[in-house]
């Protein structure tokens, strides 16, 4: 069963060291075009689809910027049922 | 089946994978981009609240880069004068014994001023959890050399290099400690990578669940950057570390009290 | 019977004192020596520290948690003890410090001597710092004043200095016990511990790199200690009801002074003695009723003259004369006879 992942930065935090982009194996993050108010481009999600959740940008993160929610669909829920009744 | 007519019922959500940890407050630290720091002061919080701990303890920030820490844990807080930490944390530990209290403390405010402090407490046995972070150089007061400043290393105050002729050579504080009876955990670690990080929250969380057993005093010591006084960029930094840092300071567990030798 | 020294540690026991923090010094050791024996017996903490710098900072953490504690040292210790003593001021934490004052400077003698009035009243530490400073005469003075310095402590939430000597720290006197008083049980709401049962976390700091928050704190603390003034303010007065000679003294020179003051009556000399029990906060309402109303004020003080300033300053601009000794050497009443004739004479 493969998930899909919503990773999320917060970008006021972020002062833009770069890596989370770095230690991201999928090339889901990369500099935003626009700076934050403390004046850094920070990291932003640029491919969503590609991300694994294998948690290496949130564990590189200096500051805990980065959480990351496992998008949980009806047909999941079925499946995780089903194992759990047979 | 009734179980399926259920969850059909159900719309699609999220579950939290990896959400920013209760033990630290929402106040934006104040570190440079890329020092790791910060990412000390997530694992700790993290391992607080795996250990549900947090409303327990009481963190000692020190003197040096991390004197607001006080802002960023998400309990109760005690500043300390420059190098006192493991003072405070007995006077605390001594008074409130079932509070779990730890200090936070540079390689300037440990390993210099402070060196006194940190061994009569480890003599004591006190159960306290120092975390150490040793960057080789005092980055709040701009660069200058630390005991724990590699030979050769360029410092604002060793503008050629440390010359152990001169200013002697790095101090190995676990090195210094591993001898000593009252010293339940005791390692050394770092944060350069996803492996190394996950090894660093492991060696932290079994320090404080050290303290938690009344084993006696446990220390971390994590290799840290200072990409500012490095003049690095954060992950020039962190190869400095695996290729420089950590052949002077190895990577180890020392002291495991639970390690059956 | 008791020495200054025991009377002193019994007095913090008697208050609810469980934690002493210390580090061996002479002329203070008894202190050390009984709390060591005494408190874990009675469910406290007896720790020799490392250092005085380790002992004023376990005094630190300990006050942290709302605790009565106490540390005792001696001038040289005091000196190390300074940056702690500040903190505690900034950081509007209560605790006791014993002070058995020797010979200095530098590491002088272990005579009695009252030379650290300035580093008591003025110097204990950077930043705007002053702590409360109790200076009792007696082994009975030293048991009420370090006994009540906890309650006051707390009250003001500023740290206490309790001024002795090694002369009174070290004799015997009959001392009159009070009721051993149990621990408060009840933590101020600052105190850290956790924050159990989920209350709002709570920070101990003396950091504010605001600076009008800086200056907002060091005006509370000065309005305590305005607060002290008013309320907590002690003193004596012995001798002549209408004199010409107004003495003035602390401590050991105070006692000695009271003996010179019964002799000079028998001589047909009237005198007086004020007798400051604190001098932080300074006893300058009864200075200023007596300054206009006697020829002359004497000081008697066993250091350079550093009391004698406290006491200028609270006298409408009247001579102050001062009688000394240095170095730890102590005046009897006949010197301080002797001198106060000469003063007459010139």
């Amino acid at each position: 069963m493969k998930h899909s992942y919503r990773v999320a930065i917060n970008a006021e935090h972020c002062k833009a060291c770069g890596l989370c982009i770095e230690f991201c194996p999928q090339d889901v993050l990369g500099f935003a075009s626009t700076r934050n108010d403390a004046g850094f481009y920070p990291a932003e999600v640029q491919d969503q689809a590609n991300c694994i959740g294998c948690l290496r940008c949130a564990m590189m993160c200096p500051d805990a910027c980065i959480e990351i929610w496992r998008l949980v669909s009806a047909d999941d829920r079925v499946a995780a049922a089903e194992s759990v009744t047979r | 089946m009734a179980q399926t007519t259920q969850t059909e019922a159900l719309p699609s959500h999220e579950e939290a994978v990896y959400r920013r940890p209760a033990a630290l407050t929402e106040t934006q630290m104040r570190y440079c981009p890329g020092c790791t720091h910060g990412t000390a002061h997530r694992l700790i919080a993290e391992v607080l609240d795996e250990l549900e701990l947090t409303d327990r303890t009481v963190a000692i920030a020190t003197v040096g880069c991390s004197v607001y820490a006080y802002e960023y844990f998400n309990t109760d807080s005690v500043q300390a004068a420059h190098g006192r930490g493991p003072a405070v944390a007995t006077g605390i530990k001594r008074t409130s014994p079932d509070s779990i209290v730890f200090t936070y403390q540079g390689d300037g405010d440990l390993a210099a001023i402070g060196l006194s402090e940190v061994i009569h407490s480890a003599q004591r046995g006190e159960c306290i959890t120092v975390l150490f972070l040793n960057n080789a150089v005092f980055g709040m007061t701009r660069g200058q050399m630390a005991p724990t400043t590699l030979v050769g290393q360029r410092t604002t105050t060793t503008p050629q290099g440390r010359d152990p002729k001169l200013e002697g050579t790095p101090m190995m504080i676990c090195e210094m400690l591993s001898g000593i009876p009252g010293v339940a955990y005791l390692a050394r670690e770092t944060m350069i990578d996803p492996k190394t990080v996950a090894d660093a929250r492991r060696s932290i969380k079994k320090a404080f669940q050290a303290q938690a057993d009344g084993a006696g005093f446990s220390l971390v010591e994590l290799v840290s950057s200072c990409p500012a006084w490095w003049h690095k960029s954060p992950l020039e930094s962190l190869h400095w570390i695996r290729d420089e840092m950590l052949t002077q300071y190895p990577l180890k567990v020392f002291v495991d009290y639970k390690r059956q030798d | 019977m008791m020495t200054g020294n025991v009377a002193t540690a019994e007095g913090a026991i008697a208050a609810g004192c469980r934690y002493f923090f210390g580090y061996p010094i002479t002329p203070q050791n008894d202190i050390p020596r009984y709390m060591s024996e005494q408190l874990p017996q009675i469910g406290g903490v007896y720790l020799q520290a490392e250092s005085e710098l380790a002992s004023i900072n376990l005094v630190y953490g300990a006050a942290s948690t709302g605790a009565y504690v106490m540390t005792s040292s001696s001038s040289p210790g005091i000196s190390l003890m300074q940056e702690g003593l500040s903190y505690l001021l900034g950081a509007e934490l209560p605790a006791v410090v014993v002070n058995m004052v020797r010979g200095g400077p530098g590491l002088g003698n272990i005579a009695p001597a009252q030379s650290d009035y300035w580093l008591s009243t003025r110097g204990a530490g950077h930043g705007d710092f002053g702590c409360l400073t109790f200076t009792p005469d007696s082994v009975q003075e030293l048991y009420d004043c370090t006994y009540d310095a906890f309650e006051i402590g707390h009250k003001y939430r500023l740290p206490v200095m309790i001024l002795g000597d090694a002369m009174i720290a070290n004799m015997s006197e009959a001392t009159r016990l009070r009721e051993r008083r149990e621990p408060p049980t009840q933590m101020p709401e600052w105190a850290v511990g956790g924050r159990r049962n989920g209350r709002p976390r709570r920070v101990v700091n003396s950091l504010w790199t605001d600076v009008p928050v800086m200056e907002a704190v060091n005006l509370r603390i000065a309005e305590r200690f305005r607060q002290a003034a008013q309320e907590q303010t002690r003193w004596e007065e012995y001798g002549d009801d209408r004199p010409d000679i107004l003495f003035t003294a602390y401590g050991i020179s105070a006692r000695i002074c009271k003996t010179a003051i019964d002799r000079l009556a028998d001589e047909g000399l009237r005198a007086r003695l004020l007798r400051p029990i604190t001098v932080r906060p300074f006893p300058t309402d009864p200075f200023a009723r007596w300054a206009g109303q006697v020829e002359r004020i004497v000081c008697v003080e066993h250091s350079m003259g550093q009391f004698i300033e406290d006491v200028r300053l609270s006298v409408d601009c009247r001579p102050v004369e001062l009688i000394s000794r240095t170095g730890g050497v102590l005046m009897t009443p006949e010197e301080v006879i002797a001198r106060t004739r000469e003063l007459i004479a010139s």
